[in-house]
């Protein structure tokens, strides 16, 4: 293998490769980028449930050949390099010199056999869609998804194509995120996409221009966009009926400006208890106070002029998960609709009702 | 000594100042803005992880002179004023944390009353209240602050210069506790700053500065370094430095710092800075920090050697590890001695090249055995002084 490759061309497709590359690995080979020079380049990284890939069209090969190379070292060295340095890669027996001008370096390598990959198998699914609107649709939830949580399915995003709707639901049983988009194809399913391939994927859609192909398969989902392709394994495993954990129906209906609201939340919520982090909202005519207390006997309170002529109601909330859903949200103002103080709280844009924010009460 | 108010103490209700601490007031309106950058920074002295809980909290103190607010760490203390707020005076601390997030996130422009009643801060803005926990200000221990034995006017950004040029060799945690700080010397015309951890050494000096007439050497603590870089990062006018025998004190137009200082003996600096080198290898500082961290990549992740051998008119760096990769970069420098080659810790040399402020660079060299000595080629205030290491 021998090609050569400017500085620049080489950085941002290694970076987003880089992204799935644990910094500890049980596997040496893990750490390690697959390389493959062909007509072009292909850089390949993995942690064995996600895969991402991107392509390099502007590069000079000499020898077509396909090694793996340290992951981190490699970009470290692309990094130190100056701006617009030309970088020729050859084989050497068992490594790689890699030079740039007047500086050379060895590279070890390990068998691209060990290399593992991930593939599609069987009949997928495929459709596609702008990656502006994939990049949204999960930007708008992807914050409600659980962590390291028993309840596996809960550390992922569901996608779900149904009735001519795509909608990308998180939830970690206290919160739900969900938004819809119109789907671009016929067909329906649902799959779980884990934690870590959600965040790749959206990576790999936030800069990307023009359409994102996705396809989907019983175990596993892939998403191209640009130069690059993911592909992930799916959490088998059925996704809570969340429907039912959407509250419909409610009466008292409050409008708020969002920045005010997100600000006096931020505010009342540093003498909250510090391991529940509770508030409690009471909402009047006209008003909606904000009260937080924690075990010294410190507290904070603030008053918000809003729109609302419900009820008078008292509901207590985790602060996290409001601030969470407002920092999220776009418009100006924000809608919550409650039913009674035990039942979730709907927070959304009363001027787009793509996506939808549902947050439990807590017990006070 | 601090007193600790005894409600149990009859006795006390006589005296009008034992009533006074009994029932403790203060009231006053400050603006939002004025507040949040005195106590931010007095709230970065505060440790996040307190042995005493007072040592969370920041002091507030409504006078005459207006407002001020203290942090310390029983190290270092940090005293911040804002004059021109008048209520009603006294004194009461808070936690330092909390009370700065909740300022912070008060609109700009905004007004802030803190109203102390009982054993409650009520901190009001608009329509946002919030009542936050105290604890009494007597107990609040203060740096012993006696006498200084002399004054040293300096300008702030030539004392910052000099604690950035050599902050960086300040041992940590070194069972030596005097390397874990930093040796300010003040003489004739000058004043000096050294620090070294045993491996490497930097000087840096400031000329024509009002001088003494004999030569005093104090140690400040690393703590009193990080804090004195935070206080002067951004004046322009000069500052005052009180040597006292155990403390050291500096004092802004808005900020007075006290810091304990390090009872030890110093390495001698001169003994380590060496004289005897005669092989001097100039070079462009950038071209050669980046050849370093390039190499440095594939040097011993642990020990983080590298090979610099000089031979005419070239320097060659080689770095590998027990994997078997190695880099290598040569680059065109100004030498024509002998060859000679050095064994260096990467991580010395880039630390050193970071904190100059040259184009080009001087480095001088005697033997594979010998300390490295690297300086600026245009300016001779800051030398540092590199160990080699076996490889």
């Amino acid at each position: 293998m021998d090609f050569e490759v400017d500085k620049g061309a080489l950085l941002e497709p290694l970076q987003l490769v880089i992204g799935v590359v644990e910094r500890k690995q049980t596997v040496a080979v893990l750490g390690n980028l697959l390389v493959q020079a062909t007509d072009s380049l292909c850089l390949t990284g993995t942690d064995q449930e996600v895969e991402v890939s991107s392509t390099i069209a502007d590069v000079e090969v000499a020898t077509e050949g396909e090694v793996t190379l340290p992951a981190r070292k490699l970009l470290d060295i692309c990094k130190s390099l100056k701006d617009g340095s030309r970088i020729r890669f050859r084989s050497e027996e068992s490594r790689v010199a890699v030079t740039s001008g007047r500086f050379r370096s060895h590279l070890a390598t390990l068998p691209v056999a060990d290399f593992p990959n991930v593939e599609l198998v069987g009949d997928a699914m495929r459709f596609s869609i702008p990656a502006s609107e994939l990049s949204g649709l999960v930007g708008q939830t992807g914050f409600a998804m659980a962590q390291q949580d028993v309840r596996f399915y809960f550390n992922g995003m569901l996608l779900e194509i149904e009735d001519g709707e795509l909608r990308s639901v998180a939830t970690n049983g206290q919160r739900l995120a969900r938004s819809v988009m119109t789907s671009p194809g016929a067909g329906s399913g649902r799959f779980i996409l884990p934690r870590k391939g959600v965040l790749e994927m959206s990576r790999l859609v936030q800069d990307a221009e023009g359409e994102v192909e996705m396809a989907f398969t019983d175990n596993h989902a892939s998403f191209a966009a640009g130069n690059g392709r993911l592909i992930t394994k799916l959490i088998d495993g059925t996704y809570p009926p969340y429907e039912q954990a959407i509250p419909s129906g409610g009466k008292q209906i409050l409008i708020a400006d969002r920045d005010e609201l997100r600000e006096a939340l931020s505010r009342t919520a540093i003498l909250s208890n510090e391991m529940y982090r509770n508030v409690r909202l009471r909402f009047a005519a006209g008003e909606l106070v904000m009260h937080a207390n924690n075990p010294m006997q410190e507290e904070a309170e603030e008053t918000l002029a809003v729109e609302y002529d419900g009820d008078e109601l008292e509901v207590g909330f985790n602060v996290v998960y409001l601030v969470d859903a407002l920092s999220t949200m776009k418009g100006d103002r924000v809608r919550m609709t409650l039913t009674d103080s035990n039942i979730a709280a709907v927070l959304d844009d009363p001027d787009d009702g793509s996506c939808i924010y549902v947050i439990s009460p807590m017990m006070l | 000594m601090y007193l600790r108010h005894q409600p149990n103490d009859a006795v006390g209700f006589r005296d009008s100042e034992h009533l006074r601490r009994l029932c403790p007031t203060m009231k006053f309106v400050i603006r939002r803005d004025s507040l949040v950058k005195p106590l931010a920074q007095v709230s970065g002295v505060v440790e996040r992880r307190q042995t005493l809980p007072i040592l969370s909290n920041v002091l507030i103190r409504c006078d005459d002179q207006g407002v001020s607010l203290t942090g310390t760490d029983l190290e270092v203390e940090l005293v911040g004023r804002v004059s021109g707020v008048a209520g009603v005076g006294g004194q009461v601390t808070v936690p330092a944390r909390k009370f700065l997030d909740i300022v912070r996130e008060l609109p700009e422009g905004a007004d802030v009353e803190l109203e102390l009643t009982e054993d409650r801060l009520t901190v009001r803005c608009g329509r946002f209240r919030s009542v936050l926990s105290t604890l009494p200000a007597l107990e609040f221990p203060s740096v012993d602050r006696s006498s200084h034995d002399f004054s040293v006017e300096v300008s702030a950004p030539g004392l910052k210069r000099l604690l950035d040029r050599t902050g960086f060799a300040m041992a940590q945690q070194d069972v030596r506790h005097f390397l874990n700080g930093m040796l300010i010397e003040f003489g004739s015309d000058y004043l000096r700053a050294v620090a070294t951890d045993g491996h490497r050494l930097a000087m840096s000096q400031l000329r024509d500065v009002e001088g003494l007439s004999e030569r005093r050497q104090v140690i400040l603590p690393r703590k009193g370094i990080v804090e004195l870089q935070r206080l002067l990062s951004d004046l322009d006018g000069s500052v005052k430095m009180n040597v006292g025998t155990n403390h050291l004190g500096v004092e802004t137009d808005d900020f007075s710092m006290t810091t304990k200082l390090i009872d030890g003996r110093f390495p001698d600096y001169d003994r380590v800075i060496p004289k005897d080198g005669d092989k001097v290898v100039v070079g462009d500082k950038l071209e050669l920090r980046r050849a370093l961290s390039r190499t440095g990549i594939l040097s011993n992740e642990k020990f983080r050697g590298i090979r610099v051998s000089v031979g005419r008119g070239v320097l060659t760096l080689l770095a590998h590890n027990p994997e078997q990769e190695e880099a290598e970069e040569s680059l065109a420098v100004d030498y024509d001695g002998a060859d000679v080659e050095v064994g260096f810790n990467v991580g010395y040399l880039q630390d050193v090249l970071n904190a100059m402020d040259a184009e080009r660079v001087r480095l001088t060299l005697r033997d594979g055995d010998s300390s490295a000595l690297i300086e600026s080629a245009e300016d001779e205030s800051s030398v540092y002084v590199v160990m080699p290491m076996k490889l």
